[in-house]
């Protein structure tokens, strides 16, 4: 399940490029953390929310300094690129753009990726979490380093993808796929950027990380401050195992708790799920969720 | 940076906005507090008022006395002797906005009441 050595693979994904000496300024205003003091290589996750407080865009940040590019869910492109073109002031050089296909996004998983990437002379010592490190025309970073297993992410341009690739390959890397990616993300407790999590609360996805309730205002701002301090937090995220693929979307357990679904991965024999559900549900034992095709049960991770 | 540089980006994204003639009112406090800003630069300084992503609300005010700036695209307004200056990219947000002055410790300043919003933020620097 978990590759022994690592795997790669490409997650599709939207690219947007903010350009412009106050690319920076501009989106600190709207984004729900505050990136005012970010530089050269800053390696950040965002949300941009509406006004009811609710996910509109979740976007990874590779700070080139006057140029800012954002990944996201794809699906979400015309939204962020949208949002992204309003309210640009006057005095204030701005440019968004379209980098879809220009760029590609892949991780890096399994028991030892350090060991491919050594090969690649990268020092994993050096990676940083909130930080980019360039490798000839690539950017790396790690995203997860737990006791059984670690990732790592790199971006890189379309036109070195397979000399890149290859290279990795050669140093022993397998080909990985999609759905095992992204659930030992999940496993981590990481929701991926590719996962739709739109009309949600950064909170009831445990994202709280992700909102800066001391950088200012910012659209959703006061929803999220009111239930911060109200404690207005009543759901949760984790992450369960099934014997079967789970349905997207919001469903009810055995004991009348609703749930809802946002992510359901295959992982080996088994199927890895994000389910949010109420904050005081017990995750202790198995949870069981009545479908259209009987009782399942969901296993704690 | 090489990561991005070569093809596949696409040009900027246009944007397009309505533009509006623009109608706005300011009060006689307002007027005297704006006077009061600009001094003696009256015949080379002007006020822009213009509306930017961001805030509570999704968009955010902002004032600023300039020399006159040598950008296209402005809306003049002549209110008794002072020059305001509104974008055509700002015009239908802003447009019949009535612009305030109270003169107070808390919570004085200028007001923004803008007939185009639906909505705004406790601190009244934000609508949307």
């Amino acid at each position: 399940m978990i590759p022994p050595l690592a795997d790669i693979v490409n997650i599709p994904t939207g690219i947007t490029l903010v350009s412009g000496k106050d690319a920076r300024t501009h989106l600190n205003r709207m984004l729900t953390v505050d990136v005012s003091s970010d530089s050269l290589l800053t390696r950040k996750e965002s949300f941009i929310c509406d006004l009811n407080g609710r996910i509109t865009t979740y976007q990874l940040h590779v700070d080139l300094d006057e140029q800012i590019l954002l990944f996201h869910n794809d699906s979400m492109s015309e939204i962020l690129r949208k949002t992204l073109t309003r309210g640009i002031p006057w005095n204030e050089e701005i440019e968004i753009s379209s980098g879809d296909g220009a760029v590609q996004r892949i991780l890096i998983y399994g028991k030892q990726p350090e060991k491919i990437l050594a090969g690649l002379g990268i020092n994993q010592a050096q990676l940083q979490s909130g930080h980019w490190t360039e490798f000839l025309d690539t950017m790396i970073s790690v995203i997860k380093i737990e006791d059984e297993f670690s990732i790592y992410e790199m971006i890189i341009p379309s036109r070195d993808y397979s000399e890149i690739t290859d290279l990795l390959h050669v140093n022993g890397a397998g080909i990985g796929e999609v759905h095992s990616a992204i659930a030992l993300l999940s496993i981590a407790g990481m929701i991926d950027y590719s996962i739709d999590v739109s009309g949600h609360i950064p909170f009831n996805l445990g994202l709280q990380r992700l909102v800066d309730l001391k950088k200012g205002c910012y659209p959703g701002q006061e929803i999220h401050a009111r239930m911060e301090s109200r404690d207005g937090i009543k759901k949760s995220t984790s992450t369960f195992k099934t014997n079967v693929q789970m349905r997207l979307g919001k469903s009810k357990s055995t004991n009348n708790d609703q749930l809802e679904i946002i992510s359901s991965q295959r992982f080996g024999d088994s199927w890895i799920n994000v389910l949010i559900h109420p904050k005081e549900i017990s995750l202790s034992s198995e949870i069981l969720v009545n479908t259209p095709e009987g009782e399942i049960a969901l296993k704690s991770v | 940076m090489s990561l991005i540089e070569g093809t596949g980006f696409s040009l900027p994204i246009a944007t397009i906005t309505e533009r509006v003639d623009v109608n706005i009112e300011v009060t006689p406090a307002a007027r005297s507090a704006v006077k009061s800003a600009i001094g003696e630069q009256i015949e080379t300084h002007v006020l822009i008022i213009s509306a930017k992503a961001g805030g509570c609300s999704g968009y955010l005010y902002d004032m600023v006395v300039v020399e006159r700036p040598e950008e296209e695209g402005f809306q003049t307004i002549n209110i008794d002797g002072v020059t305001i200056l509104i974008h055509d990219n700002d015009s239908a947000l802003l447009n019949g906005l009535k612009l305030d002055f109270k003169d107070s410790l808390m919570g004085g300043g200028f007001h923004m009441d803008n007939p185009n919003a639906d909505r705004a933020c406790g601190c009244g620097q934000s609508f949307g």
